[in-house]
């Protein structure tokens, strides 16, 4: 997986880290479960310029967990990109996207 | 008909092709049963009447001979959970199953590739019962562990049903023998309380017996598979071996997916499980386990194109299972299940992450 980001920063708020991670949640009936499979981080300070430019990142993703929707359970996988700024507060970015092919309503065959 | 003294101490199992060694066991576990039950019956006597007595007239007993008859309780009922639980061991499953299960630690990881592959497969479940290998095909799938703590349980409340209704029965034969000469009155009202003890202590005892009959009414059932783990859209042979002494009237196969989530309400976890996919496999009325033969029957099982492959987290999980049903005429229905690990499809196995900072957890 190869992904670019880049941020514009439109307020005045001095950011002072950016973090982009490949993430895997599940929702649903459940308490949400999260696992990181790519996580980096770049700490301030930002030429705003640079921030500007495309960040390219890339990643192998790995063979599970699959994409579901099930009736209980959904897993989702993102990318994340969460923005700190020097005041405290923080922006999130989340960009979903789809792993495996798994069908989410499976019907079984017909009985003999 | 062997001693039974010897068929506890034999590695043989109970089940073994012959009645004889089937009934010797239950005889076994049902006079260990009895054993108990004196054990108790005696204990709480025995404390009963000390409490009773040394509160009103000084001391009931000496307390050496006290203390001679709760060892000697104890030991009747020590004894009596020993010969149960050995019993119970030796009815409800296959030499093999019980072979396995102690040298599991000492076993030779048959699947050590299968262990490196999935490491590249988070949330993929580590299943802790690793298959061994077949007689007739290639793996033996283990299945769950039975429900021995519904056995348990159901001892436990019997026991306590039990105590208390022998304790309320001397608290009444008590007041019986000492209300005044002078009446007739007397106070009923332990007696009274002791009958719906009473009919608890049946219901309780019927209780036990059904939990008893569900582990060891139909004989072990060995489960073999062709590969494994399995994959969506793979078609997978599959062999049954039921043993046992019964007519098992109804033999129902399916292959199962369920969804678990765990989540809080209010102060409580909870857990709820939905079945999201069924599949019959198998089924047959009216197959005869002979005693000395074991019904044995092949057919396919084929995991869906597209299914979910298992999958493990904190609070989530979806699980595929071959479920076994089986209904023999005046037993309760026993259900067997032996758990899958199905594997994602088709993505063929990714390479470890350089750029992977975190463990996905």
């Amino acid at each position: 997986m190869i992904g670019q980001y880049m941020i514009d920063p439109v307020d005045d708020d001095k950011i002072v880290a950016v973090e982009s991670s490949v993430i895997w949640l599940t929702d649903g009936k459940g308490e949400g479960d999260m696992g990181v499979h790519f996580f980096d981080r770049q700490k301030g300070p930002f030429d705003v310029a640079k921030l500007r430019q495309l960040k390219r990142f890339s990643t192998v993703l790995p063979a599970s967990p699959f994409s579901y929707n099930g009736t209980m359970i959904r897993v989702r996988w993102a990318v994340r990109i969460r923005v700190f700024f020097e005041v405290g507060s923080e922006h999130t970015e989340d960009l979903y996207f789809q792993l495996g092919n798994v069908i989410s309503s499976l019907s079984p065959p017909s009985v003999e | 008909m062997r001693p039974w003294s010897s068929w506890l101490l034999s590695g043989q199992k109970a089940f073994s092709r012959s009645k004889r060694g089937w009934w010797a066991g239950v005889a076994v576990a049902m006079l260990a049963s009895i054993l108990i039950l004196l054990g108790v019956i005696w204990l709480v006597t025995t404390v009963t009447l000390v409490v009773l007595y040394s509160t009103s007239q000084g001391l009931y007993m000496t307390v050496p001979f006290f203390i001679l008859q709760l060892l000697l309780a104890v030991a009747m009922i020590g004894i009596g959970t020993y010969l149960v639980v050995v019993s119970v061991w030796k009815l409800s499953g296959s030499v093999e199953r019980r072979g396995a299960l102690i040298s599991q630690a000492n076993e030779i990881d048959l699947l050590k590739d299968f262990r490196r592959v999935r490491e590249k497969m988070p949330t993929v479940p580590v299943n802790s019962i690793t298959p061994s290998p077949g007689s007739e095909l290639a793996y033996r799938l283990y299945a769950s562990r039975r429900n021995l703590w519904g056995l348990v349980g159901a001892a436990c409340i019997f026991i306590l049903f039990v105590a208390l209704t022998a304790v309320l029965i001397i608290v009444a034969y008590n007041n019986f023998l000492e209300r005044p000469a002078s009446q007739d009155y007397s106070d009923y009202s332990a007696a009274g309380l002791a009958i719906p003890f009473l009919i608890a202590s049946v219901w309780a005892f019927a209780y036990f017996v059904r939990q008893l009959l569900k582990l060891t009414s139909i004989g072990p059932t060995v489960l073999e598979i062709s590969d494994y783990p399995v994959a969506p859209g793979g078609v997978y042979q599959i062999q049954l071996s039921q043993s046992g002494r019964l007519r098992i009237q109804l033999l129902d196969i399916t292959l199962v997916c369920y969804e678990e989530a765990t989540f809080k309400q209010g102060t409580n976890i909870r857990t709820e499980r939905k079945s999201v996919y069924s599949q019959r496999l198998f089924r047959r009325r009216g197959v005869n386990v002979d005693a000395s033969r074991s019904f044995q029957t092949e057919f396919d099982m084929q995991v869906p194109v597209g299914a979910m492959h298992s999958f493990v987290s904190d609070s989530n999980r979806v699980q595929w299972k071959i479920e076994i049903y089986g209904q023999a005429k005046g037993f309760p229905r026993v259900k067997r299940s032996f758990e899958l690990i199905v594997l994602p499809q088709d993505l063929g196995l990714a390479e470890p992450n350089p750029d992977r900072r975190l463990g996905a957890n």
